[in-house]
């Protein structure tokens, strides 16, 4: 019964890891903020590790620090003279020094520290599950309520704001998502490698259509693909399931460059020559 | 229809002065033009009174709200605003038909989708701005001219009450020109509403305005009546 309780979680959680990441991964990149998943899950991983120094619950760190960041990056992008990626490579390498100031603080061994790091899926409980589930249920929600604003902010922020849309709030929300997405994650595929499900199934998706709910569609399909799939592997070669999940999300991202309808359809030089 | 009144206003960015005291009063209905060199201040002073920037001295009226971060909400959907033709990344997975939508969904509000008649209006007016062909292509696959006519469409889907059109005949054809001239004045008769055009192009500025404020360096240097066009 344990074991089946164990292997259940196991594939529960590589499905909505794989979904999650994958669906709010689709804002990111269209919106250009892929390096945004590399920042906060540096910064959960900072929490995670200042929460275990505290005794606190890690994943309550994380969510706070992720947010913290969250809270921080948008203002600053907006108030600032300076860019969104270079305020996010600030966030970053603070998030790091921070992670690298913690962890020789942590007592005894290190490895209960930089598992948040690596992840370890097979040892998902039936909580980190339900927060998955609850973090799964609010962006799908907030997506199916906030559709078509969110095509005009990728469109364009200033003409959002212009034809009377709250752009700033929902700019604001969509990073505190992709902060609770990032840190309901961090258990199961790692700090490190929950960006790859994050980027990849997102851009591959983005190499077979131009319909922003057929981008949704694609790459859930494709983070649940690679979520599968590499944990398949893991259990086939009995290897740790993070790096099998993002080669495999690589494996799908390179299949879809390769028969991207793109190529065929819009991006014909005669047309390249009009931008 | 509103009015829109500007008094003493200046604006300075990264310590340099854009415009100084700049006043004018506009009458609700009424159409003007800015005219005048590059960098004279005219796109900066259309950001202001779309509510896009915030000026520190001086203030602008718009019906019988004073322009503020408080209460630029509450007029926002009344202004619609043509951008000068902007650069957008061509894999943009946004449609055409998208864009022009847009321009409706402040009106229509969070949680509500655009009905059978706004999308009807929108496929019409796409029609007489003879882009309908376009409206599923993706916006950045499309020429320049083709989305200036799409910026028009997503503009006029706003059903302002006062039209901001910053340099709307920069890409279009001649012929273009014409057709979104008419379709603007159409509007203009129908609706009333207040129009400011920044243009480079005096003849589109005598078909559309009854009045041109020529700006230099931040200033409005002098002001001409059109008579007999709109």
């Amino acid at each position: 019964m344990e074991l089946y309780n164990f292997m259940l979680y196991s594939w529960v959680a590589a499905i909505l890891t794989g979904f999650i990441c994958s669906f709010i991964g689709v804002i990111i990149v269209t919106l250009g903020l892929s390096f945004i998943g590399v920042c906060m899950s540096h910064a959960a991983f900072a929490g995670a590790l200042l929460g275990i120094i505290l005794h606190i619950n890690p994943l309550v760190c994380s969510f706070i620090f992720c947010f913290v960041i969250a809270g921080i990056l948008g203002p600053v992008s907006d108030k600032s003279e300076i860019k969104t990626d270079t305020s996010l490579g600030i966030m970053f390498s603070s998030s790091l020094g921070l992670a690298f100031l913690f962890l020789p603080m942590i007592p005894g061994s290190k490895s209960e520290g930089l598992k948040f790091l690596w992840g370890n899926i097979l040892t998902i409980s039936g909580s980190d599950l339900l927060l998955l589930g609850i973090v799964c249920v609010i962006t799908l929600g907030f997506v199916i309520a906030f559709f078509k604003e969110i095509q005009i902010l990728i469109f364009n922020r200033t003409l959002a704001l212009a034809s009377g849309i709250p752009a700033k709030i929902i700019y604001y929300l969509v990073l505190f998502l992709a902060g609770a997405t990032i840190t309901a994650s961090i258990k199961a595929v790692g700090g490190l490698l929950v960006f790859a499900l994050m980027i990849n199934p997102a851009a591959a998706a983005y190499q077979l259509t131009y319909d922003m709910k057929k981008m949704f569609l694609f790459s859930s399909i494709f983070g649940i693909l690679s979520g599968c799939a590499g944990l398949f592997v893991a259990f086939w070669l009995d290897i740790p399931a993070g790096a099998p999940i993002a080669l495999s999300s690589l494996v799908i991202f390179t299949i879809s460059t390769i028969f991207s309808p793109k190529r065929n359809v819009y991006a014909k030089p005669q047309t390249r020559i009009l931008q | 229809m509103k009015s829109v009144i500007i008094e003493n206003l200046s604006f300075i960015r990264a310590n340099r002065p854009i415009l100084e005291n700049i006043s004018l009063s506009v009458k609700p209905g009424e159409s003007v033009a800015f005219y005048g060199s590059n960098g004279a201040g005219k796109t900066t002073l259309l950001t202001l009174i779309n509510g896009l920037l915030f000026c520190k001295k001086g203030r602008i009226i718009i019906g019988d709200t004073i322009l503020s971060q408080k209460t630029i909400q509450q007029i926002r959907t009344a202004i619609g605003y043509v951008p000068q033709n902007f650069d957008v990344d061509y894999r943009m997975p946004i449609l055409s038909k998208t864009v022009v939508l847009s321009g409706c969904y402040g009106k229509i509000g969070l949680f509500h989708h655009p009905d059978r008649c706004i999308l009807e209006r929108a496929y019409n007016l796409m029609e007489k701005l003879e882009i309908a062909h376009i409206s599923d292509r993706p916006f950045g696959q499309i020429s320049g001219g083709e989305r200036q006519k799409i910026m028009i469409a997503r503009a006029l889907m706003q059903d302002p009450e006062i039209l901001l059109l910053d340099e709307p005949f920069s890409s279009v054809s001649e012929t273009s020109k014409e057709k979104i001239i008419e379709i603007i004045k159409t509007w203009h008769k129908e609706k009333g509403i207040t129009i400011f055009l920044v243009s480079h192009e005096k003849t589109a500025i005598e078909q559309l305005c009854n009045r041109i404020f020529y700006m230099d360096e931040g200033k409005i240097t002098s002001q001409e009546m059109i008579y007999g066009t709109l």
